[in-house]
């Protein structure tokens, strides 16, 4: 080919880059709410608040890939409950304009992939210049999305992680805020749990993953400081198909009193199966996520960390009968009406996180409908929500008090930190005025 | 010196050649000027792809070694701005980011390139996978955690430094190609024993190709990671990074210095659309595309269009094209 026709052909391949790159304008919504009105682009020039017709609220979800599974259980369903219910009641209320505004959703499916992830929050910060900004999925990408959120000047509230790595992160980026709680409130609760109830030794199985690494790493301190002795640990890949029939070889070996998992909830739920079926059922048996899934309640006596019920609460029993109703009439939830299984049901309740997520979605709420203004370019005044946020407490399915300190929550805003089931119910256990159970330890014996 | 001159300005194409990627130069470094926000960082993503593509081809296109190591060339980049990335100037870390892919490459080169064929390309695939966990175990074992922050960049800053890394190595390449070393690739390529019968020290030559061609990569990796902020092994060693270049240069055409960057530049291109546009069908139109390509022009593009040249100029010239 001669260097003329070369030179043509590129030419045409950056023609068609800039085509594709988006420079005329931004694309249309990928995906969205159904019910949702079309999007008005905001102009810079000659722009009125009454020219807006929605508020966008925008996110990067992993739809697909190795993430999805909790954005289809934990969290999709509060962010959709809360967008169809805020709709139903007329939108959300801007104090700038003195009315409702319905809300749309624009989600784009990161495919749990931290870069793909990284590239569409910078496209819906830039280009599509949504009203609000909702958190990714996971620890991980959530330390990556959090700069992204703050170099923008968006408020991101996120239920969807903790712990020690996101502490510093966010320490570093005043624009994000954490409302789950994590090993840093749940590890000295469960130090606390061993300590009353004589708990001496201990066998731990964790994902060798930064979660494991999170809550392992904070455990396994706080318990040898008590005095409790480490009898083994043993690393899991956070891959799929691993054997963790070893784990529980391993365990049994140990003879510990208690045993920890700190896996990912479909880990946690395969070696507490392989524990069944092994008969191996030590004094205290607390699993990590997915303990406090309504898919463990039928394993009578294992603890999980959390926690809150129906009694913890008068917000916290309309939240759940709510949220239980709302995913019942979908058709969605795992249960029917009269508690029978339903075989098409993806949604759980979720006695550890459910709340927070909720909350979340109240928080954004209330900042919005008390701080909501637009802004020069015709977008939610950002920074305005986030001083409201910082200086104001919410009323909130969790707390009807709650108030940030550090951009995170304090232990006491929480409604427990540890639980067990006992009888169909996620009892928080913990050493607090919290408490809506006693501990039973030992755990009974496994009914198969 | 002479070589520079004979693949610059050694005749007319060379010349016309030489501006216009001098001017495809200047028009990227003004071109975020006049587009959105976002048209830098694709454009930063677009150039990273470029590179790593061109620089797949300049050892794999050329000697047949095929090569799955960039994941670990540009993860290795990216760990190395997650270390200094806090106390060094982005240039600065990106030049020992260059160092540290190049001398990855050539350790693991002197190691393997001895090996021929499938058990090459075995080994560079294995070798992301080890460095993942290496560094994954590394992490966890002895600080407790996993990942590192990256200090942020603003994506013009990004762009720019991708842009002069893809200008240092175009201008490295072509001079490359047309020198004794380029040469001796391309015997390696055609005959491996030949090459080694007529004098070339295959192994060293081999060797150091593998490095040259890594150290781009590093380089970008280095810079990429300042856009996402965080930085773990699964993100840094990811082995889809291994493969896309491959895709795009066999797409663009591996006979080609352009072959590769148009690769990129379509490749990039349509998977930036599709996930905003079909993010359910992504995958599959991805997936058909590149059958298509392989089934239908295994030469690449740029392989089609020197055949339709070639057909016509033969039509021109009076032989027969085809059944006509």
């Amino acid at each position: 080919m001669s260097k003329k026709n070369r030179t043509i052909l590129l030419t045409l391949a950056l023609a068609l880059m800039f085509a594709f790159s988006g420079c005329g304008g931004a694309a249309p919504p990928a995906s969205g709410d159904e019910d949702s009105s079309s999007v008005t682009e905001p102009e810079a020039d000659g722009w009125q608040e009454t020219d807006r017709q929605s508020i966008v609220v925008g996110g990067v979800r992993s739809q697909t890939g190795a993430n999805a599974i909790f954005e289809q259980t934990a969290f999709g369903p509060q962010y959709k409950m809360w967008i169809d219910e805020l709709n139903k009641d007329g939108g959300i209320y801007i104090p700038s304009i003195g009315k409702k505004l319905p809300a749309e959703l624009k989600i784009y499916d990161d495919k749990s992939d931290a870069q793909t992830m990284v590239r569409l929050y910078e496209q819906l910060c830039i280009e599509e210049k949504v009203d609000i900004l909702l958190p990714p999925v996971t620890n991980m990408l959530l330390l990556a999305a959090a700069p992204i959120a703050q170099k923008y000047g968006y408020l991101m509230i996120a239920g969807e992680g903790a712990g020690t790595e996101v502490g510093k992160v966010i320490a570093g980026t005043p624009n994000v805020f954490t409302v789950l709680n994590f090993s840093q409130t749940q590890i000295p609760a469960i130090a606390e749990l061993f300590k009353t109830q004589g708990v001496t030794s201990v066998f731990c199985v964790y994902v060798d993953d930064l979660l494991g690494a999170e809550y392992w790493g904070a455990a396994r301190p706080a318990l040898e400081e008590i005095g409790v002795e480490i009898k083994g640990e043993y690393p899991i890949p956070s891959t799929l198909g691993v054997d963790m029939s070893l784990a529980i070889t391993a365990a049994e070996k140990a003879e510990a009193q208690a045993f920890l998992t700190f896996c990912y909830p479909d880990q946690d739920a395969e070696i507490a199966a392989n524990a069944l079926e092994a008969g191996y059922n030590p004094d205290l048996y607390l699993m990590g996520p997915g303990g406090s899934y309504d898919s463990s309640a039928g394993f009578e006596g294992i603890m999980g960390i959390g926690a809150w019920n129906e009694k913890s609460s008068e917000r916290a029993r309309e939240y759940s009968e709510h949220f239980k109703s709302y995913w019942i009439d979908k058709g969605e939830f795992w249960r029917n009406e009269d508690g029978t299984p339903n075989p098409e049901g993806t949604v759980y309740q979720d006695w550890w996180g459910h709340i927070c997520y909720y909350s979340v979605c109240q928080i954004y709420q209330q900042a919005i409908e008390n701080a909501g203004e637009f802004n020069e370019d015709g977008i939610i005044d950002n920074a305005k929500l986030v001083s409201y946020v910082k200086a104001n407490e919410f009323d909130t399915v969790l707390n009807e008090h709650l108030r940030f300190s550090n951009n995170t929550l304090a232990a006491d805003m929480y409604l427990g930190q540890i639980g067990q089931w006992q009888s169909g119910v996620f009892e928080v256990i913990d050493a607090s005025e919290h408490r809506t159970a006693d501990p039973v330890i030992p755990k009974p014996e496994w009914k198969k | 010196m002479e070589l520079l001159k004979r693949s610059f300005f050694g005749g007319k194409a060379a010349k016309i050649q030489f501006f216009a990627i001098i001017i495809a130069i200047v028009v990227l470094f003004f071109v975020p000027n006049f587009g959105s926000a976002y048209l830098p960082l694709f454009l930063a993503w677009v150039i990273t792809y470029a590179v790593m593509s061109l620089a797949w081809t300049l050892f794999s296109g050329k000697t047949g070694y095929v090569s799955l190591a960039s994941a670990a060339f540009y993860g290795t980049g990216m760990y190395v701005q997650a270390a200094l990335g806090s106390n060094l100037p982005i240039v600065v870390s990106m030049i020992i980011a260059a160092a540290a892919s190049f001398g990855v490459a050539f350790g693991i080169g002197l190691v393997t390139l001895r090996l021929r064929g499938v058990y090459f390309t075995i080994f560079t695939f294995g070798l992301s996978l080890f460095l993942n966990k290496f560094i994954h175990w590394y992490e966890v074992k002895f600080f407790h955690t996993k990942g590192h922050m990256v200090l942020a960049y603003d994506n013009l800053t990004v762009y720019y430094c991708v842009l002069v890394v893809f200008a240092i190595f175009l201008l490295v390449v072509i001079p490359m190609n047309k020198s004794r070393f380029g040469l001796a690739l391309d015997c390696i390529g055609q005959n491996e024993d030949s090459a080694q019968h007529v004098g070339v020290n295959t192994t060293m030559t081999k060797v150091l190709a593998f490095a040259v061609s890594a150290a781009p990569v590093g380089a970008v990796g280095a810079a990429m990671a300042t856009t996402i902020g965080y930085v773990d092994p699964d993100i840094a060693f990811k082995l889809l990074a291994s493969f896309m270049p491959v895709l795009m240069a066999i797409f663009g055409g591996t006979h080609s210095v352009y072959g590769p960057i148009v690769g990129a530049i379509v490749f990039y291109s349509l998977q930036d659309y599709l996930l905003r546009e079909l993010p359910g069908a992504y995958m599959i139109i991805f997936g058909c595309v590149m059958v298509a390509v392989i089934l239908l022009m295994p030469k690449g593009i740029f392989g089609v269009i020197d055949t339709i040249i070639a057909r016509r100029k033969r039509g021109f010239d009076g032989e027969v094209i085809g059944d006509v």
